[in-house]
């Protein structure tokens, strides 16, 4: 019997050119309680293999015919769960490796004992058990994130219909209401609000469980955050007459997930209002030295949390007064939806609380390394005046939402054109040249990704915004391939009209890349002229270091540049989901090849050949593309 | 001059021997990668805590921590990290406890430069293909 006394026969395979070894491991194996097969080749042992299923093989490594290692390779193609353990007289590194990574349970050298093998035989076997078991739970645990994520869709489909055509209805889209008809409407809409809340809630805290909630981390303002998170809050503190300060200097600048942080701090202030009956709820904001970090109090004059209690705050279903009669509503799901959100972004919570004094909540976030070159950001001037029949695309196989969409976008002044699929939506870009298109991901035949490549492949089409609108979010991909915003599903026609409006502003800074000093100064001064931010970079790497100060609306870029050229400039853009979106020019003396050509068309907007022109030629023709791009956005 | 659509690959080198590295540092960067360098097994485990690599390349002997005891560490943290052992020291059961432990490849010193790095390659394709499709992006 193997060592830890085997309830079950494993099957071995021995596979030796040694009439004496082949006889001594099928008597000594036989009598421990295995049944042994043996081979006297290597074609004759994958013969076998073929036949049967062997649990362990034993093979040597030098044959005549196929040696070991083929053999090793034959079975685990015939066989990937039996486990084989290399035995050769003649060890050599080539062999120890290439046996190794062909997947080999061991490799051992001759002369070895029988007791050396069945403690071999029963860690391999060992090893098999656990593997299968891993791949089973894999298997299920793929299951249950995939019902997940239909359920996800499955669920919060209709509720998007349901909360939008409540609203439109309580905006009087539909025409007036009588009082008792808006007092119905509005509480559909609370309700249904408070359901989606619920389902995203689970929803939430299953993908943070399975370890696959995306984030989308970039350099953001700690002020900006507090001052959305007041703003979405202020009514509901109003209502039950607490006061919301905060305290937050402004510059603070978090590396994060803007929307995460966002839910966290409106969950943190939820709870505060809901368990404090009178006097304040602040926020305060203050910065940490050592590994330079951010901390966050959410601090209330509530009920308080008992010592004893604080250790069950943040775990899963427990709600501290779970009686049936219990005072203050809501899932539970909160704080520890808060606590799996931070630590996901590389930050801790903490709470500190006296009952009947007040709790504060305390979030410690990673923040970002001050940039010394840090230019203010331009706020955008002008320009988003009321768009005059603008025509918005929108592709969404779901014609409720299309409708929401039309019905949304009346008295907007934008015109409203819906396709119900990819095909339908790629044609009447073409057509039609819409000044931005809405896009939804999940579509049959032709999904949105597709369409999205379809339409950045495009050139004629490659400049119009594309808005994502889903119940999906995966930022990271869709920023690298383009796209200008998302909106996700739910909409709230605020955001969608204001998302809409933010891409009207017509492009204002130029980045000119060129280490021709003539040409820079030429057309500094006559961009300068036509009213644009012009920046100028001598050479590849100054150019990454500008784009990174500040993100340039176009970019004119030679491809003969010294050290880092212009293609490398292009794959550093393409790499970057921050630089999405900036319009490439392309100026070049060089004769491209098929290959360098057929790069730069899948993405530049325009490639102008410096050599064949003279310099005011190439000015008046980057002049009529960056009009027609004007045009497009006024 | 073209460097195809492949996204740029980050790789850490973990060697005692400066020149090694810094020659291993220039030859992978010529090819286009980026990458960092460490000296020993506990410098490189700070890197890898704060970088995402797309592969390592070790040595074995080294100070403070040698490379088998910084494949053991890199293994239970970043399971999906390939690790490819470049050693002067080639013990077979040193190899074989390398790749069992998780190895991609074991590779004699003084190796050929052309394959190592086309077993880089092969390594960062093998951990994308088992990767599901749609790339998560940044932080995880």
């Amino acid at each position: 019997m193997g060592s830890n006394g085997m309830s079950q026969r494993y099957c071995v395979l021995v596979i030796d050119d040694e009439a004496g070894l082949r006889d001594m491991l099928q008597f000594g194996l036989t009598d421990r309680g295995y049944r042994v097969v043996v081979a006297a080749s290597g074609e004759e042992g994958l013969e076998k293999a073929r036949h049967e299923k062997f649990d362990l093989v034993v093979t040597d490594i030098m044959m005549t015919g196929l040696d070991g290692v083929a053999v090793l390779k034959g079975i685990k193609e015939i066989q990937p769960q039996a486990e084989v353990i290399m035995a050769t007289g003649y060890a050599t590194l080539e062999t120890a490796v290439e046996s190794m990574k062909q997947g080999a349970y061991d490799y051992i050298s001759k002369p070895y004992g029988l007791d050396q093998l069945c403690v071999l035989f029963d860690k391999a076997v060992e090893r098999r058990h656990l593997k299968d078991q891993v791949g089973r739970l894999e298997e299920l645990n793929r299951l249950k994130s995939e019902f997940l994520a239909n359920m996800s869709h499955e669920l919060r489909t209709p509720m998007n219909a349901i909360i939008g055509y409540a609203s439109l209805m309580l905006d009087r889209l539909y025409g007036d209401l009588l009082p008792k008809q808006e007092q119905g409407l509005k509480r559909i809409e609370t309700n249904a609000r408070n359901l989606l809340q619920l389902i995203n809630n689970i929803l939430d805290l299953s993908k943070l469980s399975a370890g696959r909630m995306p984030t989308y981390i970039e350099p953001c303002d700690a002020k900006a955050i507090v001052e959305e998170v007041v703003a979405t809050m202020a009514s509901l503190a109003e209502e039950r007459k607490l006061r919301l300060v905060t305290d937050v200097p402004a510059g603070i600048t978090l590396n994060s997930d803007k929307t995460k942080l966002k839910q966290v701090l409106i969950n943190l202030v939820g709870n505060a209002i809901k368990f404090t009956h009178e006097g304040t709820i602040s926020i305060k904001v203050e910065t940490l030295t050592g590994p330079a970090r951010v901390r966050i109090f959410v601090q209330d004059t509530g009920i308080g949390i008992k010592d004893e209690d604080i250790a069950l705050l943040f775990e899963e279903f427990k709600q501290l007064d779970a009686s049936p009669t219990r005072e203050y509503a809501g899932t539970g799901l909160g704080l520890s939806i808060s606590k799996k959100i931070v630590e996901l972004l590389g930050g801790a919570i903490r709470v500190k609380s006296a009952v009947g004094v007040g709790s504060t909540f305390i979030v410690t976030l990673p923040m970002q390394a001050p940039r010394p070159d840090d230019l203010p950001v331009a706020k955008p001037s002008g320009g988003c005046g009321t768009p005059l029949d603008k025509v918005i695309l929108s592709i969404d196989d779901d014609p409720e939402v299309l409708s929401l969409l039309a019905d949304n976008l009346q008295g907007t002044g934008y015109r409203f054109v819906g396709a119900s699929n990819g095909q339908e939506g790629i044609a009447l870009a073409r057509q039609l040249h819409p000044h931005a298109i809405t896009l939804d991901i999940m579509m049959p035949h032709l999904d949105g990704w597709s369409v999205l490549r379809l339409l950045k492949n495009d050139p004629q089409l490659r400049a119009i915004p594309v808005f994502i609108v889903s119940i999906m979010e995966n930022k990271a991909l869709g920023f690298s391939l383009g796209v200008t915003d998302y909106i996700v599903k739910p909409f709230d026609r605020q955001e969608l009209i204001s998302k809409l409006q933010a891409c009207d502003k017509p492009p204002r800074t130029i980045l000119v890349v060129d280490d021709d000093p003539d040409i820079s100064r030429l057309l500094d001064e006559a961009l300068h002229r036509d009213g644009y931010t012009v920046v100028m970079a001598a050479n590849g790497q100054e150019a990454i270091r500008q784009m990174a100060a500040r993100k340039p609306d176009v970019l004119l870029l030679d491809l003969m540049l010294p050290e880092v050229d212009g293609f490398e400039v292009l794959q550093h853009i393409e790499n970057n989901p921050t630089l999405q979106g900036i319009r490439i020019f392309v100026m070049t003396a060089k004769n491209l090849t098929l290959k360098e050509n057929t790069y730069l068309e899948q993405r530049v907007e325009m490639i102008v050949q410096k050599g064949s022109r003279d310099l005011t030629e190439v000015l008046d023709l980057l002049k009529t593309k960056l009009d027609a791009v004007k045009e497009v956005s006024a | 001059m073209i460097s195809d659509s492949r996204p740029i690959l980050d790789i850490l080198v973990v060697d005692d021997e400066p020149g090694f590295r810094n020659l291993l540092q220039w030859e992978l960067e010529y090819r286009g990668m980026r990458v960092q360098t460490a000296s020993n097994g506990v410098e490189a485990l700070a890197k890898a805590a704060t970088n995402a690599f797309d592969a390592i390349i070790t040595d074995i002997t080294m100070p403070e921590m040698d490379g088998l005891r910084f494949l053991e560490n890199i293994k239970r943290r970043a399971p999906q990290t390939p690790v490819i052992i470049a050693t002067g020291f080639g013990a077979i059961e040193t190899a074989v406890y390398a790749i069992k432990e998780g190895a991609f490849d074991f590779v004699l010193k003084p190796y050929d430069l052309e394959y190592l790095i086309s077993q880089v390659r092969q390594a960062v394709a093998r951990v994308n293909e088992r990767r599901a499709p749609g790339r998560t992006g940044h932080g995880q």
